[in-house]
C-alpha cells in the first residue's frame, strides 16, 4: 500500500504549512490525483483522513480531483491522452511507483520518439488549500 | 503545492549520515566506489543503504550482481529497499527492468523526489548515494533536499578531471565535499594538483586491470586491493 506513503507526504506538507501559521484547521483541501499513477483514491482518502486525525488537524472539506494525463512529444510536438498510449498491463505497476518509468515502455504514437513529456496528470499534488 | 519535499527529510530521519559519491567527469569510478563502500560498511556489520541515483543509467546493480527484473522492492506503506549482501539497496533499475530511461531534467527531478518520498530506509548508520557525472539536476537536488549530505568527490589523476573538481570547489556545493578519492592512478602519481581544490585526500587507488572479473561478485570484490583502499578512505571518513 504505497498510497500510505503518498498520504504521509500530503499530510506532512499540509501540517508544515499549518504550523508556520499556527493553526490546526483547514477549510478546504483539494488533492489532484494524476491519472498516470493510477492511485487507489479510496485508500488514499482513508489514509489522509486517518493521518490528519492522528495529527489533530480538522479538514472541513477534503476533495480528490482526477486529472487526466496528457503527453507531449518533444520531437514532433503533438499531444495525446493516456488511452492512446497503449501502456502494457505489466508496466502499470512500475509506473504506479515511479510515473516517469512510462518513458521506458512507450513511444510517441505519431513519430515513435521516446523524447516525451507528461504535461498534466502525472501524480499526486496539492491543488489548493484554504484555511 | 508539491507534497514531496517535506516527507523526504522525514524518510531520512533515522539515517545517521548520507554520503554522495560525485565527480565532475564521467567514468572515473563513482559507481564502483559507491557500491564497494556500501559493501565494505555492510561487512563491518553497520546498517547501510545504497541508493543508485544515476536515474537514466543506473549500474550499481551490476556491481552487486543483482538482476533487476527478478527482484521487486517490497511494498509496505511505501517501498522498502531490497536486502542484498547485508545492505539495503534501491535503484530505479527495479522499475525500468534494466532498460534505458530517456529523461529530461524535469523528469530527473521528479524521479529523485518520488524515489526519496516513497522509500523507507529505517535506521541506517550510512546511506551511500551513487550519482551521474557532472553537477546537474541530481547533485543540485541532493544538496537542496538532503541538508546534511557529505560529498565524496572521485577523480582520476588527469588534469581534465582535477580541473573539474577545482571548479566544483568554487560553487555553493564546494563546502559539502568531505574528501577526495583519486582513482585509476598511474605508477608514480603524486597528488600535487589536488592542492588547488582545497579538498582532503582520502586515498589514492591504482588502476587494477583484473577488477572487471569482480563485477557482480561482491565476495570477490571485497577481497581486492581496490576494496582495501576503499577501507582506508572509510577509516578516514568515519573517525
Ligand atoms: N581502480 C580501478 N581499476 C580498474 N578499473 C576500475 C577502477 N575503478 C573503476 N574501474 C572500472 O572503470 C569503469 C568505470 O567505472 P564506474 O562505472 O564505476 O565509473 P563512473 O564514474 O560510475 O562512471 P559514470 O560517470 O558513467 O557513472 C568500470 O568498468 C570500472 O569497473
Ligand atoms: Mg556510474
Ligand atoms: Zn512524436
Amino acid at each position: 500500500m504505497h498510497e500510505w506513503a503518498l498520504a504521509e507526504a500530503i499530510v506532512e506538507a499540509v501540517c508544515g504549512y499549518l504550523s508556520k501559521r499556527g493553526v490546526n484547521r483547514v477549510a478546504s483541501l483539494k488533492v489532484a490525483v494524476g491519472e498516470l499513477q493510477s492511485v487507489d483514491e479510496g485508500i488514499l482518502r482513508f489514509a489522509v483522513e486517518e493521518l490528519f486525525k492522528g495529527r489533530g488537524v480538522e479538514v472541513s472539506s477534503l476533495v480528490f480531483e482526477k486529472e487526466p494525463a496528457v503527453f507531449r512529444c518533444n520531437s514532433c510536438g503533438r499531444t495525446w491522452r493516456l488511452e492512446d498510449l497503449g501502456i502494457p498491463e505489466d508496466a502499470r505497476e512500475a509506473i504506479h511507483f515511479i510515473p516517469e518509468v512510462f518513458h521506458v515502455f512507450t513511444r510517441c504514437p505519431h513519430c515513435g520518439s521516446q523524447d516525451l513529456e507528461i504535461i498534466q496528470g502525472r501524480g499526486v499534488y496539492i491543488g489548493s488549500l484554504e484555511l | 503545492m508539491d507534497p514531496r519535499p517535506l516527507i523526504i527529510s522525514e524518510r531520512l530521519k533515522e539515517v545517521k549520515r548520507v554520503l554522495a559519491v560525485v565527480s565532475g567527469k564521467g567514468g572515473v569510478g563513482k559507481t564502483l566506489v559507491a557500491s564497494t563502500m556500501a559493501l565494505a560498511l555492510a561487512e563491518r556489520r553497520m546498517p547501510v543503504g545504497l541508493l543508485d541515483l544515476d536515474v537514466t543509467n543506473p549500474s550499481c546493480h551490476v556491481v552487486l550482481g543483482v538482476e533487476p527484473s527478478k527482484e521487486t522492492p517490497p511494498e509496505d506503506m511505501g517501498v522498502l529497499p531490497v536486502s542484498v549482501h547485508g545492505l539495503k539497496f534501491m535503484s530505479l533499475a527495479f522499475y525500468t527492468r534494466g532498460e534505458a530511461l530517456p529523461l529530461r531534467g524535469a523528469g530527473v527531478d521528479d524521479v529523485f523526489k518520488e524515489l526519496l518520498a516513497i522509500t523507507r530506509w529505517g535506521m541506517l548508520e550510512a546511506l551511500i548515494l551513487d550519482t551521474p557525472p557532472g553537477f546537474g539536476d541530481v547533485i543540485l537536488d541532493i544538496a537542496n533536499y538532503i541538508p546534511g549530505v557529505g560529498f565524496i568527490a572521485v577523480t582520476t589523476p588527469s588534469r581534465l578531471s582535477v580541473e573539474s573538481l577545482r571548479r566544483l570547489a568554487k560553487t555553493h556545493l564546494g563546502g559539502r565535499v568531505v574528501g577526495v578519492i583519486v582513482n585509476m592512478a598511474w605508477k608514480g602519481y603524486i597528488p600535487e594538483d589536488l592542492g588547488k581544490t582545497g579538498f582532503k585526500l582520502l586515498t589514492i587507488i591504482p588502476y587494477y586491470p583484473d577488477l572487471e572479473a569482480c563485477l557482480g561478485n561482491p565476495g570477490m570484490l571485497l577481497k581486492t586491493e581496490f576494496a582495501k583502499k576503499i577501507d582506508e578512505a572509510l577509516n578516514l571518513l568515519l573517525k
